[in-house]
């Protein structure tokens, strides 16, 4: 919170940029200084790119199992997407390389692609993550508010609801201008919950992606394993 | 035999063990402190079990100056030297008190922190007294009552002169002098206790509480600053003569000493250090002031500040929403840290790109501890808790004047779980069916006291984006909300 805003470029992003930044690097730079007949796939160093960039991606993944469970002193989950980030991107690099950028049809290339697709969709996400709230916030037109904020008025219309339903019950008589509350009351409510799921339906759009970049990481790590199965094991 | 904390009652029994003594009792045993001889002996025996006996070591503290404590102390044996420490003298020396003495009767009776340290000299043997024991031992015995309050008043009075740094280097006798001539008064929360325009006739002392400065009223209310115990305000038209320039209002329950003018003018005079300090001051606070006359956004925070009690906090949570995915991973933390029921919801005051959600600022005056179940305390950090008296009826949520105590329906929680990312709709559609259980059935009382049992601020710890903050009052009137 320095410079009195609330711009916050956190420790972790900047190391970890930093050091995607040398790691790229220093691979690309070995890539080109190595000789042609050690640069394919099939090199121990093509190997050893193609098995890090699975293991680079399954420890992106791992952010997942961190965002589920929160009661445990794992880290801050700040730092965890940053490290989700960049190693989704190193992941990218060193596969691309591993394949020596010959793309033939097969596992290797649909595990590529796939892993493509899902650091495309990552960087779509980083993207919505970056812009889609300041668009969100009140003062950019929120017109809804949050649902807590409208959990929290249709609480207190509830509440008053069954004050008034009270006070009739005991009385033993419906008092008109009681009644009348009640129900412009419940119309109300009628018109908060309509707010609610549209404003509920916006905060879900937020992580819409997540629909797409989800099932096709998935999907990679599962093509991914059957590439590796196959080089080492047929 | 070695005297060790033990209450009396147990004390009596055990003395009463060796022969000689067998026919002392715990009300016995009492009654023969001073100032406890007019007290009936079944009274005593009675308060007995919440009277414990405390030995300190030399140079052992007995309570700290800001520590919340809720008991009272009658000196047996030995010395206490009672000090204060303000921003500019970590140790004042306020008094040495002996056997027969008494000290931290203001605690419990203001329900507010300690205001002094008190530190044993030698080997010193005290009698605690708890508080219900205390306060019912004042309301039923005059004489007890009589004696207390008039060393209360005194010793207020005392304490708030010497804690002032304006009157730092005064001699004794003056503050002795000055302390014959003061008042105390109290005012509610929203009382006027300086109206603009008015003739200038007296400087405050903040014994307790906060206070705003402000100009205008309503929406054209323009609040120039807060001050809290420690401080003063009315000396500007003291000093420059003339009518008050502003407006000072009771932010919360505030206790004053009120020096008269004459008095003022009478001891600036003597004493021209006073008059200096008090210039440089005053000067500051017109910069201060001609500051956040021209500086719209901090004249806005600073009311916010103020009229949402941040003011009171020692530590502000806040979401910043141009940053705030929406994503409710702080709920869901909140909620997985604290047995399923979240203690915060993304609703509750917003300033700009602000939002503050619901957290307990643990106030000065707080309402919600007027619990008849005894199911909230505050901690001798002053921070407020519910405890497991608690009967979750809701009584402090209603009372609490900031609306930062939820009431939770054990059903609710359910909504909080899994609605993102996994597309989980809550159950949006059965809240008109919950609407018609009773109110009182199967609810939760809960309150964000930013994890103080955990190692981490759960919401905070758990945020994708580092939206969700913790702040101080301070740093909050310092950053940018736009």
């Amino acid at each position: 919170m320095s410079n009195g805003t609330l711009n916050n470029t956190s420790n972790v992003n900047k190391i970890m940029a930093a050091a995607t930044l040398v790691i790229t690097i220093a691979v690309l730079l070995m890539y080109k200084a190595l000789p042609i007949e050690y640069q394919g796939a099939r090199t121990t160093f093509g190997k050893g790119l193609g098995i890090t960039a699975l293991a680079l991606a399954l420890f992106s993944m791992l952010y997942s199992l961190r965002r589920i469970h929160m009661k445990y002193r794992w880290g801050k989950l700040e730092a965890w997407l940053q490290i989700h980030i960049y190693t989704g991107l190193l992941a990218l690099l060193f596969a691309l390389i591993h394949s020596n950028w010959r793309f033939q049809p097969g596992a290797a290339t649909t595990a590529l692609i796939l892993l493509f697709l899902t650091d495309l969709s990552g960087i779509v996400g980083w993207v919505i993550y970056i812009y889609a709230p300041s668009a969100m916030s009140e003062r950019d037109g929120e017109k809804y508010g949050s649902p807590d904020e409208i959990y929290a008025r249709m609480d207190k219309i509830r509440q008053s609801i069954e004050t008034l339903e009270h006070r009739i019950a005991k009385a033993g008589n419906s008092d008109e201008e009681m009644m009348s509350e009640i129900s412009s009351g419940e119309e109300e409510l009628k018109v908060l919950d309509h707010d609610l799921k549209i404003a509920m339906r916006r905060e879900e759009m937020i992580g819409i992606w997540l629909n797409v970049h989800i099932p096709i990481s998935a999907a990679f790590i599962v093509v991914a394993s059957v590439h590796g199965f196959v080089t080492f094991y047929l | 035999m070695e005297i060790s904390d033990k209450n009396v009652a147990e004390f009596a029994q055990e003395i009463a063990q060796i022969p000689f003594f067998n026919d002392l009792d715990p009300g016995v045993l009492l009654g023969r402190v001073s100032f406890l001889k007019d007290v009936d002996r079944e009274f005593l025996e009675e308060i007995a079990p919440k009277c414990i006996l405390r030995v300190f070591q030399q140079g052992e503290v007995v309570c700290h100056q800001g520590e919340y404590g809720n008991t009272f102390y009658l000196i047996l044996k030995g010395k206490v030297e009672v000090s204060v420490r303000t921003q500019e003298n970590p140790h004042i020396a306020l008094a040495v008190l002996e056997q027969e003495d008494f000290f931290g009767e203001y605690a419990p009776l203001a329900e507010t922190a300690r205001t002094a340290t008190v530190t044993a000299l030698d080997r010193a043997i005290l009698i605690e007294v708890g508080k219900e024991a205390f306060l019912s031992l004042r309301d039923n015995y005059p004489s007890v009552k009589d004696r207390i309050d008039k060393v209360y008043f005194e010793r207020i009075l005392a304490t708030q002169l010497r804690k002032i740094g304006l009157f730092q280097d005064l001699p004794n006798e003056v503050i002795e002098a000055l302390k014959d001539k003061v008042e105390l008064e109290e005012f509610d929360r929203g009382d006027v206790i300086i109206k603009m325009g008015d003739r200038a006739d007296s400087l405050y002392l903040i014994r307790s509480g906060f206070v705003k400065v402000r100009i205008g009223e309503g929406d054209d209310e323009k609040v120039f600053a807060y001050l809290k115990d420690g401080s003063y305000f009315g000396e500007m038209s003291l000093l420059h003569g003339g009518e008050r320039n502003a407006d000072v209002v009771a932010v919360t329950r505030i206790e004053l000493v009120k020096i008269h003018s004459e008095d003022f003018v009478n001891l600036i005079e003597k004493f021209p250090g006073v008059k200096e300090r008090l210039e440089l001051i005053v000067a500051q606070r017109e910069e201060d002031t001609k500051e956040i006359s021209e500086d719209d956004e901090r004249a806005r925070k600073m009311k916010f500040a103020v009229d949402t009690g941040l003011v009171q906090a020692g530590r502000i949570l806040l979401i910043d929403l141009d940053t705030c995915l929406r994503c409710n991973s702080c709920v869901e933390a909140c909620a997985a840290t604290h047995d399923g029921f979240p203690r915060i919801q993304r609703t509750g005051q917003k300033l700009g790109r602000v939002l503050l959600p619901t957290t307990c600022l643990h106030c000065t005056d707080p309402e919600c501890m007027l619990c008849p179940h005894g199911g909230i305390y505050r901690d001798k950090d002053g921070e407020i808790h519910h405890t497991v008296q608690c009967i979750h009826c809701g009584g402090c949520a209603r009372r609490c004047p900031y609306g930062n105590i939820l009431i939770i329906k054990i059903d609710d929680k359910k909504q909080s779980r899994l609605r993102w990312p996994f597309g989980g709709k809550g159950k949006v559609s059965d809240q008109a069916e919950e609407a018609k259980k009773p109110l009182s059935a199967r609810q939760r009382v809960v309150k964000c006291d930013m994890c103080f049992d955990q190692p981490f601020i759960a919401c905070v710890y758990n945020c994708p984006v580092g939206a969700c903050r913790v702040i101080t009052p301070e740093q909050f009137l310092e950053l940018s909300t736009e």
